[in-house]
């Protein structure tokens, strides 16, 4: 393996113009690395631009600025036809499996769709799903019945093997288990893991629940209205969390410990805003540390110590030059 | 009236005063082309004045069924409440005219559920709609109505409540709009709230924001709360009594504090273990497998015995009753893990 990232993506942007009230920075300057086989966790609350984090990166949504190499393909320079080709090797999962899937179809049709878009002759197709279903744990019975025939989880079972039919390399899980009740989390969470040591798979996953990254993410990516805040290793990032809003997710996690005190910082947990001013801190409003330079310094995101990167003014920073 | 059988139905904590809800032996069956199915089955359960009962199960175990029940908000022409009684107030509320029932529902017993962009109307402003059920339960003017809608809004900690008031649910948050729901289900000041997966669809910042909100609610207010989830973790932080459910039955009742330290089901022990491990630095997640039963598929005997590691031909006859096991402590199993077994006697 070597340590050339699958993915590097830089300073990618997403501006929605918005009338009368001007702009929105729905994701706002991000630049991270993948390697091969890793998982990197995108967290963050509705809103803050995870899910079109990862549509940006499979160029379903068009950025504004910044650029995305996939495997040294420069994805942004792709001709329509060939980012057709080369977007196979990339694949979604999504929240909620039962709208993202037509009525219908049988689970049989659905698996085998992107095989039909990519011209695979129906045996082909069909040798390739009976492969599948086991893989996802699904009984080849399953492959005649329609979506709302099956649970929640064992739908989400055939969104997976949906995006596994041909043969990706790195899959954007965008909430993947969100809907799903806590038993049948950890399910399809210890299948995803299963999968991804099978196939040698890089996931960028996408939630708002800290709890469910723990147990599947190498890093972990905070991102706040548009910007990564917080960026280590799953390790750092729980033991030692740098960044004011990380600390505010990881007090919200619910805990079976009915003794546990939440933390002070709760009381101050007001809403997510909307990203208007675009000089200072996006967190100020929330911030109980925040001082004068916040509301008017951008803070950037830089390292802290050996691959822990916070966008803080108050996290003093490592004497590095990046 | 009074039940005749009233010391088979001691349920979790019986002491000090009368129960603000008693539900006894509930069972709900739905209609269905090839004859009734069972959604529930002889569900029974209390709620003190001022408690928290959480109820938890995933998704087919019939708390959603349950918590409808109770005031009866299923359509007859879907199912119906095939025996039990619901007594609430000195009145049995499965028999209760309709009449006299619509004057319970969000006056007395009020009720929030999992998605408020579908439960709150999308053509009516926020201040209308919470107008509407204090003018309809409590016949005060518009005028006064509204004046008590802005302090609601204010209660449930919406920032600038005059102005929301105007506003249309699209144009607010999905924690704002549970807040909505909340300050509607206060507004003519119930006994009861039955809050329905209140947080399930919410961020999980906006989650404890939400607990956080009821929780000071139940305690200003001496509000009685049964809290339907299936996580837990929720429970742990905000119940004072669970009832655990599985394919359409109570399998386990108990004070929350003890349930988290000795989980006498073995469906209890699972879903504990899979939150204790999702809290835990581990590898590999453990994790019950297979899914609940449809209720037209369940097996004679205990409905969780086939995913069950400790089943035997024990498990298989009839389905285990919710026996005690300790004080305060329920469970339907023929071996509850810890402890010593006490057999319903015949």
């Amino acid at each position: 393996m070597t340590t050339h990232p699958l993915i590097i993506v830089e300073g990618l942007s997403k501006v929605y113009s918005s009338g009368a009230t001007g702009s929105v920075r729905a994701v706002d300057n991000i630049s991270f690395d993948m390697v091969r086989g890793e998982t990197l966790a995108l967290v963050g609350e509705s809103g803050c631009g995870k899910s079109t984090t990862g549509r940006l990166l499979m160029r379903l949504i068009e950025p504004s600025e910044g650029t995305v190499q996939f495997d040294g393909i420069d994805f942004m320079s792709l001709s329509r036809r060939e980012l057709k080709r080369e977007r196979r090797r990339l694949q979604l999962v999504f929240q909620d499996p039962y709208s993202a899937f037509n009525p219908r179809m049988t689970a049989e049709s659905i698996i085998a769709e992107p095989m039909l878009l990519a011209g695979a002759s129906a045996s082909d197709r069909r040798r390739r799903v009976v492969e599948l279903l086991p893989l996802v744990g699904l009984a080849a019975h399953h492959a005649s019945r329609y979506p709302h025939q099956f649970s929640g989880g064992q739908r989400q079972r055939i969104g997976i093997a949906r995006a596994l039919a041909l043969r990706p390399e790195f899959i954007v899980c965008d909430e993947p288990v969100s809907a799903l009740d806590v038993s049948v989390q950890a399910q399809v969470i210890n299948l995803l893991v299963d999968l991804q040591q099978k196939f040698g798979l890089t996931y960028l996953f996408i939630s708002h629940d800290l709890r469910v990254v723990r147990h599947i993410a190498d890093r972990v990516a905070v991102m706040h209205l548009g910007r990564i805040v917080e960026l280590a290793d799953k390790k750092t990032l729980f033991a030692d969390p740098q960044h004011p809003y990380t600390r505010l997710l990881l007090s919200a996690v619910p805990q079976i410990r009915p003794t546990v005190q939440t933390t002070p910082l709760r009381a101050v947990s007001g809403e997510i805003g909307t990203p208007a001013s675009e000089s200072g801190c996006r967190f100020v409003g929330r911030c109980p540390h925040a001082v004068d330079v916040c509301h008017s310094v951008k803070p950037q995101l830089r390292q802290f110590a050996s691959g822990h990167q916070v966008a803080c003014h108050l996290v003093a920073t490592a004497e590095t030059t990046k | 009236m009074t039940p005749a059988t009233d010391h088979e139905l001691s349920p979790v904590l019986r002491k000090r005063d009368a129960p603000l809800l008693r539900v006894e032996n509930l069972s709900v069956a739905f209609h269905a082309p090839n004859g009734p199915v069972r959604a529930i089955e002889g569900v029974s359960f209390e709620v003190p004045a001022g408690k928290v009962l959480g109820i938890v199960g995933e998704s087919g175990s019939g708390k959603s069924v349950t918590a409808l029940s109770l005031l009866r908000l299923i359509p007859s022409e879907i199912a119906e409440i095939s025996s039990g009684s619901v007594w609430f107030g000195g009145r049995d509320l499965t028999k209760l005219p309709e009449r006299e029932l619509r004057r319970v529902r969000g006056r007395e017993i009020a009720m929030i559920f999992q998605e408020p962009m579908t439960s709150l109307n999308p053509i009516a402003s926020v201040g209308t709609q919470l107008r509407e059920p204090m003018q309809l339960h409590l016949g005060i003017k518009a005028t006064e109505a509204s004046r008590r809608a802005e302090e609601l809004l204010d209660l449930v900690g919406i920032p600038q409540p005059r102005k929301r008031m105007m506003q249309y649910p699209h144009e607010l948050s999905g924690g704002m709009r549970q807040r909505v729901m909340i300050a509607m289900a206060l507004s003519c000041e119930p006994k009861l709230l039955i809050a329905d997966e209140p947080t399930t669809a919410l961020d999980v910042t906006t989650q404890a924001q939400i607990l956080d909100l009821l929780r000071s609610l139940q305690n200003r207010l001496g509000l009685s709360i049964i809290l339907i989830t299936h996580d837990l973790g929720v429970v742990a932080q905000f119940a004072d009594n669970v009832q655990v459910m599985y394919a359409g039955r109570a399998i386990e009742q108990a004070p929350v504090s003890e349930i988290f330290r000795q989980p006498a089901h073995p469906y209890t022990q699972g879903l504990l273990k899979i939150v204790a491990d999702l809290e835990a630095e581990c590898e590999r997640l453990s994790s019950i497998e297979g899914t609940v039963p449809a209720p037209y598929e369940l097996p004679p005997g205990c409905a969780f015995a086939p995913r069950c590691s400790l089943s035997d031909t024990a498990c298989t006859g009839s389905p285990p009753p919710l026996s005690p096991i300790s004080p305060g402590r329920r469970c339907a199993c023929v071996r509850p893990a810890g402890f010593p077994q006490i057999r319903a006697s015949a």
